[in-house]
C-alpha cells in the first residue's frame, strides 16, 4: 500500500522575452506555438489534446523518447487574452498520480517586450515529486518560449 | 479597462473530529451528507449542492446573505483516495466576477478513535479581491458545521 502524503509548494520564476505580450501570449493560445515549448529540454510530446479556453480541458501523454510515461491533464480556469492565464493540472507518472498544480502565468509589457511572472502553487503527491525538480522543468519551458518566440507566426491572432 | 492584479496566499486548518476517517470521509463523498455541513452560516438559506464526487467530476453551490452578492462555487476533483485524500480546484464568484481560484487538500488521518483532518488552501485572489483571511474564516466556520454534523449521526 502507498503510503499518502501531500508537500505543498509555491514556485515562481520571471523571465523577460523581447516579443510583445500578444505573442507570448500566443505561446498558449496557438497549437503550433505551444508544441514547440510544451515539454522539459529534449522531452518528447507523444499525444497532445488542445481546447484553450475557460472551462476546457486537454490531455498531453509525455516524457522521455523511448518513454513518454507521463500524463497532464489541464483545466483552464482563467483567461484574460494578452494579461493573465490561470489552469490546473494533475500529472500521473504510469497512471500513478504525481502532483496537482494550480498555475498563474502573468504578462506585462516591458518596453516593447513582455515581463513573464509565472506562479505554480503544487500539492506533491505520495513523495513522487518535488519542488526543485519542477522548478527545474518549467524553467525549462519559460526558457524555449524564448527561443521559439521570434519564429512564431500569429497564426490565430491578428 | 479592469485593472488586473493577482495574490497568492496558503493556508492550512487542522481540526480533530470524534468520527473516524470512514465516516468523515463519507461526510465528503456522500451528496446528501455533504449537503447538511456545507453551505454558507445561517441565513444564507437552503443547500443546493450539486455533487460528481469522482476525479474529473464536478460539484457546485450558489447562496449568499439575503439582498447580498451570491457567492458561486464550482469544483473540479482533481485526485480522490478513499478515506484519505481528496483534492480538487475550485473558483468562487461574486455575481457574476471570478474572485478566486483555489487548489485544496483535504487529508483525513487515524487520531486514536477518530481523524485528524489537514485542509490546505493554495488559493489566487484576483483583481483585487483579495479576502484570505476571510477565506480561512469561512473554512473554519465549515469544519464547525462539520463537526456537529459528524456529533449529530
Amino acid at each position: 500500500m502507498t503510503a499518502r502524503s501531500a508537500q505543498h509548494g509555491t514556485i515562481r520564476l520571471e523571465r523577460r522575452y523581447k516579443a510583445p505580450p500578444a505573442r507570448v501570449f500566443a505561446a498558449w493560445a496557438d497549437p503550433r506555438a505551444r508544441a514547440a515549448w510544451d515539454v522539459p529540454g529534449r522531452w518528447v510530446i507523444a499525444e497532445q489534446s488542445f481546447d484553450f479556453r475557460e472551462g476546457g480541458r486537454e490531455r498531453k501523454r509525455f516524457g522521455p523518447r523511448d518513454d513518454p510515461r507521463f500524463t497532464a491533464d489541464t483545466l483552464y480556469l482563467d483567461i484574460v487574452p494578452d494579461r493573465r492565464i490561470v489552469f490546473s493540472y494533475s500529472m500521473t507518472s504510469r497512471d500513478e498520480p504525481i502532483s496537482v498544480s494550480l498555475t498563474t502565468v502573468e504578462l506585462s509589457a516591458d518596453g516593447e517586450g513582455t515581463r513573464l511572472l509565472l506562479t505554480e502553487q503544487v500539492a506533491f503527491l505520495d513523495g513522487k515529486d518535488n519542488a526543485a525538480n519542477r522548478e527545474e522543468g518549467l524553467a525549462s519551458m519559460l526558457d524555449k518560449i524564448g527561443e521559439t518566440l521570434p519564429q512564431t507566426p500569429l497564426s490565430s491572432r491578428a | 479597462m479592469t485593472e488586473r492584479s493577482t495574490r497568492h496566499a496558503t493556508f492550512t486548518i487542522e481540526r480533530t473530529f470524534a468520527a473516524p476517517p470512514s465516516r468523515v470521509f463519507a461526510a465528503y463523498a456522500d451528496v446528501k451528507s455533504k449537503a447538511r455541513w456545507f453551505g454558507g452560516p445561517e441565513g444564507w438559506g437552503k443547500s443546493n449542492l450539486k455533487l460528481d464526487f469522482k476525479v474529473g467530476g464536478r460539484e457546485s453551490e450558489s447562496g449568499g446573505p439575503p439582498g447580498g452578492p451570491v457567492h458561486y462555487y464550482n469544483a473540479i476533483y482533481q485526485d480522490i483516495v478513499p478515506n484519505e485524500r481528496i483534492v480538487l480546484t475550485y473558483e468562487m464568484h461574486l455575481d457574476k466576477t471570478r474572485i478566486s481560484v483555489s487548489l485544496g487538500t483535504t487529508e483525513f488521518k487515524p487520531a486514536g478513535a477518530g481523524t485528524r483532518l489537514a485542509y490546505t488552501e493554495q488559493a489566487v485572489f484576483l483583481d483585487g479581491h483579495d479576502d484570505a483571511g476571510g477565506r480561512e474564516q469561512g473554512f473554519g466556520g465549515l469544519f464547525d458545521q462539520l463537526a456537529r454534523f459528524l456529533e449529530m449521526q
